[in-house]
């Protein structure tokens, strides 16, 4: 066995594969037609904003922070680009992601100015984010909704459609995937914003700004649920106020599974990608098995539990066989 | 600089004397009027009436239009109108929002009860108060009238008939719902069942699930979409629910799915998606304006003497219409005397776009 | 959970700046809860209803109870998610077990014996799997544990416990406008600051907060604490759970959705901090309060609930911040001076 392929087999991410596998196989035995294209195809395009904005969440916690504004962040910034669309102000789809993009990078700036310069605990700062904007997208909307009538065809059909293949909600996942991917394994930003939640004091040291490398975090962060705002939006095609409440303990599991600490300086792409799908997977698939509903979601907290404590344990066996090894 | 610090100081341990430590009781005693309160004897009458309407919850358009209708028609009669929003859809929220209504005085109080028990308490403080109080949309003890927007077995059986209809008189379908709490679904639902299974006409018709979207867009998208997986024969979807109905024809249109769509939906949320070629052919609904308007009817036909509630009595409302009180339906959750606003009203291709345009 | 331990290690080494910060805290604190008295009472003249105002207090201490044990599980660098859940599920044994057996007192045995068993089962996972976090542990339980409430009553609700009237009077009864139950909480809080900041377990508590590994070292039984402070609020939340139960005697599977927001928010107003070892009950109390009154104020004034969230968003962001300008200031001018 080669050393590479060695290493792959005792990290965290297998573990987590196999737990995911494992689960897979479980649902599949209760309805065969889990695995279809059909059904994955669903689960992708439905959680798509999730697995997305996992990402950007990765980020926050990587630098030692943690944003729970994210949820009112895609509230705020979906209403704003269907507002617009609805006064007529927007007459593309183009404009309507970018408006949303916009929305969420200041949402993000913000969060990020008031962690960095007003030296405030992140989740304070998120927390009153949280209830101010999610009242700011009220406050906006005077409490309606925007329906589908309001919302550009254009803007719909792109949200909804597909190429080769792929939901076009995918393919921005993925774009988004392969570039965080590049920028925290190879450049030097990326380096950067590892130092700064693995230890901070070295990173200052070493000459590392880094309140704007966490600002630049909480952007990005801010900028992924902004467009997540527009891509939920036009997914369902309705604004509404009360959207993606509570969408940020998904996200933050997700990380949290895919073995992202929440004390900062560790995580991985692969790691989230697969803490995200489980959470889709999850959320998405208990209603395929069959089970009665007022059982669902007691049953969701356990598979939660035991995913995570399983993890821990095949996680705590190899690192106990990797140590034998070591020892003959 | 230090003079500024040391005045700090000194007003800290001031503060630090009374505050903290063990025990802070920042209770701020009320100086003012400390015995006074439970005496507040409801304001003598004479034009100045005060009449608020609380709604289930923020944010839902149907309750927004409810109370705007509340506000319009308590406007034209010379009335304050208060609107106030609970924070979140449950019952506690409501409490808190009833004690503020009780501390101002207000002279009446409508009510979207969100349970249908643990209002009650509350409510008998105001009328101890002599606040008059409805209940609309959703009934619960404590009230005086229920303002029903229309009769529980109307609805059901418009649903029921829908299912019918649509799926061409037999075969499956499954009722997409709001939350499991929701007292109105459930008591549909309930009526529901009742009538299938009393009317022969419906045995055909088989009820495969009763799921529930818990009104959030996600939500309902998984639920319609197991729907469609797990029941491959399934004809129809009645989701008697805004947020339900909008999320199953969404996904039957995307998905180019021939299962139909029936339920209670918004008309201005609906367009594009009823109509002959669209996923959901009619859909039913109520006027919320019309609701809110005539809860404020009731609370004024209370105060001014019209009424007082009893079953037989009828009074009529300033926009011409006359309201007969008739008795309560506990077995379907409506523990007051009712009066009732009109039926489900059909909204369809021809009619959708002019609807729109109010509500 | 946050990358600001350098900050956290320079405080904590002159204890005179630590204690000025803190004292400084609360004088804020305090600034900001008359001044929310003061212009209710201005813009309203219902304000200072003793009646009024104290069935409204009386209202939000069902959810400041569970501020109380959120206060110790933050001081230990913990979070728990699950205190709403474990509510509802509380809330609805008692009401099963007294509409089963006609008797409440049995049924509040059973919810505070329930509700310390939830918050036990979060300690012991916690404790067994030291790699996870809290908030992961109790997330996940926080969905179990609704879940099983869920199921229990399905889309029914369970009730009728106020037709026992000493039991309707836990929430009601008063001594001329004060209520009871505001003389409990008052003592409960009490104690819970005792504790807090007089007791070796308040020692042990921010010890472990502070630096869990250097506090196993010096000796404290970091797992029997964290498995006692979790039961701890798993039981507080089965006392939140009788309080709501006798106040509006109907219980459904929504009861106490949110409460955990509520109460970190009213704990991190309070000047706890979510990183550990740091904080005061008296500040968590006055937050209580300030919030609550607030909210009853605004709610006087007819304002907007969504209105009132932006605001108490906003005070959140504004008071810490100012907080912080403060010290940074401050610190400046030492500078300059030395």
């Amino acid at each position: 066995m080669s050393v590479g392929l060695r290493k792959i087999l005792r990290s965290r991410e297998f573990s987590l594969f196999l737990v995911l596998v494992v689960l897979c196989i479980v649902i599949q035995s209760r309805n065969p037609q889990f695995l279809t294209a059909t059904v994955i195809d669903s689960i992708l395009r439905n959680y798509s904003y999730t697995i997305l904005m996992a990402t950007g969440m990765l980020m926050v916690l990587l630098v030692g922070g943690i944003d729970i504004s994210v949820g009112s962040t895609l509230a705020l910034s979906g209403m704003t680009s269907a507002l617009l669309m609805r006064h007529g102000v927007i007459e593309s789809a183009f404009l309507a992601y970018m408006v949303s993009l916009g929305v969420g990078i200041l949402c993000g700036l913000m969060v990020g100015l008031v962690i960095t310069k007003g030296k405030v605990l992140p989740i304070i700062a998120s927390l009153g984010f949280m209830y101010v904007f999610r009242g700011m997208t009220f406050f906006i909307s005077g409490g309606q909704w925007v329906g589908m009538q309001h919302l550009l065809p254009e803007f719909r059909a792109f949200s909804q459609g597909a190429a080769l293949g792929i939901s076009n909600l995918l393919w921005i996942t993925i774009v988004v995937y392969i570039l965080v991917f590049i920028m925290l394994g190879w450049t030097r930003t990326g380096r950067q914003i590892y130092a700064v939640g693995s230890n901070p004091e070295a990173a200052m040291v070493s000459g590392i700004r880094s309140d704007n490398i966490k600002l630049f975090v909480y952007a990005f962060n801010g900028a992924l649920a902004g467009i997540s705002g527009a891509m939920f939006v036009g997914f369902y095609a309705s604004a509404q106020n009360n959207s993606a409440m509570g969408l940020e303990l998904d996200i933050i599991a997700a990380c949290v599974i895919g073995g992202v600490s929440l004390k900062g300086g560790q995580g991985t792409i692969p790691g989230v990608l697969l803490g995200a799908l489980m959470i889709a997977v999850i959320n998405r698939s208990l209603s395929l098995t069959g089970i009665d509903p007022f059982w669902q979601q007691a049953l969701k907290g356990a598979v939660i539990l035991i995913a995570v404590t399983t993890n821990i344990l095949v996680q705590r066996r190899a690192t106990r066989l990797s140590l034998a090894r070591r020892e003959i | 600089m230090k003079k500024i610090i040391a005045l700090l100081v000194v007003l800290m341990m001031v503060l630090a004397a009374c505050g903290p430590g063990a025990a802070p009781a920042p209770a701020p005693a009320a100086p003012q009027a400390p015995a006074e309160g439970q005496a507040d004897p409801a304001p003598a009458d004479g034009g100045d009436l005060t009449f608020a309407i609380i709604t289930k919850s923020a944010g839902n358009p149907f309750m927004e239009r409810m109370a705007s209708g509340f506000e319009t028609a308590a406007a034209a009669m010379g009335i304050n109108a208060v609107v106030q929003h609970p924070v979140d859809t449950t019952a506690e929220a409501q409490i808190t929002v009833i004690n503020s209504l009780v501390a101002q005085g207000v002279d009446g109080i409508a009510v979207a009860a969100n349970d249908p028990n643990a209002l009650e308490s509350a409510l008998q403080a105001a009328r101890d108060q002599g606040i008059t109080i409805v209940t609309l949309d959703s009934d619960t003890a404590g009230s005086s009238m229920f303002v029903n927007q229309a009769g529980v077995f109307e609805v059901a059986q418009v649903l029921v008939d829908s299912a019918y209809d649509m799926s061409g008189g037999s075969g499956q379908f499954a009722v997409l719902s709001a939350t499991s709490v929701a007292t109105n679904q459930n008591a549909w639902i309930a009526a529901m069942e009742e009538i299938i299974a009393g009317d022969s006409r419906y045995a055909n018709l088989e009820w495969v699930t009763t799921v529930f979207g818990d009104d959030e867009l996600q939500r309902s998208f998984d639920e319609t979409q197991s729907l469609l997986i797990n029941f491959p024969e399934l004809r129809v979807i009645v989701a008697p629910t805004t947020v339900g109905i909008m999320a199953a024809a969404q996904v039957v249109m995307q998905q180019g799915s021939d299962v139909l769509v029936a339920g209670l939906g918004l008309p201005s949320e609906m367009v594009g998606l009823v109509g002959d070629d669209l996923p959901c052919p009619y859909m039913y609904l109520w006027n919320p304006i019309e609701l809110g308007e005539v809860a404020a009817y009731a609370l004024n036909a209370f105060k001014q003497g019209d009424t007082t509630g009893d079953v037989g009595q009828s009074f009529t409302a300033p926009n011409g219409n006359t309201f007969t009180v008739i008795a309560a339906a506990p077995e379907v959750g409506i523990v007051n005397a009712q009066i009732i606003v009109g039926l489900p009203f059909r909204f369809d291709g021809d009619n959708i776009a002019e609807w729109a345009l109010v509500y | 959970m946050t990358g600001q331990r350098q900050k956290r290690v320079i405080e904590h080494n002159p204890p005179r700046d630590f204690k000025s910060r803190f004292m400084r805290w609360e004088f804020l604190l305090l600034a900001l809860f008359f001044g929310v008295v003061i212009m209710n009472a201005n813009m309203s003249p219902n304000f200072l209803v003793a009646h009024h105002l104290f069935t409204n207090i009386n209202t939000f201490l069902v959810r400041g109870l569970v501020a109380l044990t959120m206060t110790y599980c933050l001081l230990m660098g913990e979070i728990d998610l699950s205190v709403g859940s474990i509510v509802v599920f509380a809330a609805t044994t008692l009401g099963i077990v007294f509409n089963a057996t006609g008797s409440v007192f049995l049924g509040m045995v059973t919810a505070l014996v329930v509700g310390g068993l939830c918050g036990a089962f979060n300690g012991l996972i916690l404790i067994k799997f030291k790699e996870l976090h809290s908030m992961i542990v109790t997330l996940g339980t926080m969905i179990l544990f609704r879940g099983l409430a869920e199921r229990i009553l399905g889309a029914e609700a369970t009730g009728g416990m106020r037709s026992v009237t000493w039991f309707a009077n836990l929430f009601d009864a008063r001594i001329g406008p004060v209520p009871y139950f505001f003389i409990f909480f008052c003592a409960l809080a009490a104690a819970f600051a005792f504790v807090m900041h007089r007791t070796t377990f308040g020692r042990h508590m921010f010890a472990i907060g502070a630096n869990r590994t250097a506090a196993e070292y010096a000796g404290i039984n970091v797992s029997k604490t964290r498995l006692k402070v979790f039961a701890l609020s798993g039981l507080i939340c089965g006392v939140s759970a009788i309080m709501f139960a006798s106040w509006t005697g109907s219980i459904r599977s929504n009861v106490g959705e949110g409460y955990e927001i509520e109460a970190i928010a009213m704990c991190v107003l309070g000047g706890m901090s979510t990183a550990g070892g740091k904080g005061s009950l008296p500040g968590v109390l006055i937050a209580i309060f300030t919030v609550g009154l607030l909210q009853f104020g605004m709610s006087l004034m007819n304002v907007n609930p969504q209105t009132v969230r932006i605001i108490i968003g906003a005070l959140l962001i504004i008071v810490v911040t100012m907080q912080n300008i403060r010290r940074i200031i401050g610190k400046k001018i030492t500078q300059v001076k030395a």
